[in-house]
């Protein structure tokens, strides 16, 4: 309330109707943008309550406010079909995965990589293989290049992110302007077919939340804190969890093989 | 389904077309009793070669089966339900093929054989065949299959084998249960899934008479939504009534949801009442006196 009181520049507001009249007197048009809102609920019961108010404030101001939302499209799906999310936006719209010559260009040209002679290297295994054999010397680093990519793009499922925190991987050494980029590998991600049951549910909640803290964690599956931590830790040193900052969140190299195996499961529908 | 019909088909078709060696066939005009003319060393001792061959090939088609179905929890009760069809169309091909290619009895034999099979199995084993011809009708009736919960009596639990004379069934304190075809065909079996992998849930929650059930519809809901084992395709729905303990009135709420794997159904009906009571208690719309 507090937050988007703030926000609207309204002061003094202590309930929902008081900000929609509030609002809805202004003579101001405005465009309101909140990213990701996924953050705004929490697993439990009465953990909706911020989200709803958030959703009654917009069905009432929507004469004066245009309103925009992000959300991850696993949170999205699970509100959608809990509080009908979908029935308080007029339009959704799924962001697709970026293709191959986006990606491309935006790690090259729009992250001022421009500016470097750029030398692909070569693995043993590449410079042994007949496609690399018979190119000539000119269109050796063009098809370095290409495979790097296309591998960055399949790795990361499109997602610009991702792919730049791959892009960053390979980047083995920058001497004034002269950047050398080795080549990446792709990983057996065969071991999320063999995680415990309770580490399933756990990245099912922290997928569903897009990260949480311990606090909140400890709430959402309903269980005291030393035992979420003794289920977090663990996770954490695997690498199947990061902790940027206080929130425990699922590795984003792992992310998309772990959603696709919780939707497999039916964890996530 | 119907593909492995016609693969059946065409397998047995096969093997009655297949041509015999003139220097294996039986004479036509051997007597038909005379059985012993058709048993040799060589024949018995292939005979037990191919039932070998076939028993650990059915064992390592079964279990490559399993193997798969367990690693995707979406196509585990689709490959299941095959595995029996698929073991006894294997038994079913290994006979004829001994029959047909090792014995190649003449059709008179044949028919001399299976006629006085067909009179001592009959009276001797009547429960037997009942017990077999059930479990085909089971395969092809397909009331449940290999993955499904289904509940018969006192028993309820998933079926984890359906052979030609007993189905096997385990219970969720683990305990298999052996139930024999017959009795399968001849009582009403309750089918929870229905070859689907969740299932509907109920929980049951005795509340006092003047409750505000609009307060705790709206908990219940949330509650089930909340819940980890949630599949939150299917409805969720909140029941009222009223029932009578001891001369005293109470509401009996049922929360039917779905649970996104069966094999979490009670785990999920657990969830369910301890989230629900603990919200009841903690917003004291009940009191621990109400729940006595």
């Amino acid at each position: 309330m507090t937050f988007v009181s703030t926000l609207l520049g309204a002061k003094d507001i202590t309930s929902n109707k008081e900000l929609i009249e509030f609002v809805n007197d202004s003579e101001q048009k405005r465009i309101v943008v909140l990213e990701n809102l996924q953050h705004m609920f929490l697993k439990r019961v009465d953990g909706f309550v911020a989200m709803k108010m958030l959703f009654e404030l917009m069905s009432y101001t929507t004469k004066k406010i245009l309103w925009i939302g992000t959300f991850t499209p696993a949170s999205w799906n699970y509100l959608d079909k809990t509080i009908s999310a979908s029935n308080y936006f007029t339009s959704e719209i799924t962001l697709q995965p970026l293709p191959y010559d986006a990606l491309t260009e935006i790690i090259l040209r729009h992250e001022n990589f421009g500016q470097y002679e750029i030398e692909y290297l070569t693995s043993e295994q590449t410079k042994q293989s007949k496609s690399y054999i018979k190119l000539s010397d000119a269109k050796k680093q063009a098809y370095l290049e290409e495979q790097l990519f296309k591998l960055i793009h399949k790795l990361s499922n499109g997602n610009i992110s991702l792919a730049k925190l791959y892009w960053m991987r390979a980047i083995e050494g920058i001497e004034e302007n002269h950047l050398r980029v080795g080549e990446i590998s792709d990983l057996d991600y065969s071991f999320v077919k063999n995680l415990s049951e309770n580490y399933l549910f756990t990245l099912q909640t922290l997928l569903l939340h897009d990260g949480l803290n311990l606090q909140d964690f400890s709430i959402a599956i309903n269980e005291p804190q030393y035992t979420c931590r003794n289920i977090l830790m663990p996770m954490l040193e695997k690498g199947l969890l990061i902790q940027p900052n206080k929130k425990y969140n699922i590795n984003p190299v792992i992310y998309k093989h772990i959603y696709d195996y919780l939707a497999s499961k039916n964890f996530i529908h | 389904m119907k593909l492995l019909f016609i693969l059946s088909f065409l397998c047995l078709q096969t093997l009655l077309a297949i041509e015999i060696p003139e220097a294996l066939k039986t004479p036509e005009d051997t007597n038909p009793l005379d059985f012993f003319s058709i048993i040799s060393w060589s024949n018995i001792l292939w005979t037990i070669i191919l039932f070998t061959i076939s028993y650990f090939f059915i064992q390592i088609v079964t279990r490559t089966l399993i193997f798969f179905a367990e690693k995707s929890s979406l196509l585990r009760i689709t490959i299941k339900s095959l595995i029996p069809i698929l073991r006894i169309g294997f038994w079913t091909i290994t006979i004829i093929f001994i029959i047909r290619v090792i014995y190649n009895p003449p059709v008179g034999m044949l028919m001399t054989a299976l006629a006085s099979v067909a009179i001592a199995v009959g009276f001797a084993a009547q429960d037997l065949l009942k017990n077999i011809f059930g479990g085909l009708m089971l395969l092809f009736d397909r009331p449940f299959k290999v993955g499904d919960k289904i509940s018969l009596g006192e028993y309820y639990g998933e079926v984890i084998n359906i052979g030609l004379r007993t189905t096997r069934i385990v219970t969720d304190d683990d305990s298999v249960i052996v139930i024999p075809n017959m009795d399968l065909m001849n009582r009403s079996v309750s089918n929870t899934n229905a070859g689907e992998l969740y299932c509907q849930v109920v929980a049951h929650i005795p509340l006092p008479i003047d409750i505000d059930t609009q307060r705790v519809r709206k908990i219940a809901i949330e509650a089930a939504q909340v819940s980890k084992y949630i599949y939150l395709n299917k409805p969720i729905v909140v029941l009222f009534s009223n029932k009578i303990y001891q001369r005293k009135s109470f509401l009996d709420m049922q929360i039917k949801a779905y649970v996104m794997d069966i094999r979490y159904e009670f785990a999920f009906k657990s969830d369910m009442t301890e989230i629900v009571l603990k919200e009841l208690l903690k917003q004291k719309i009940v009191d621990k006196g109400d729940l006595e």
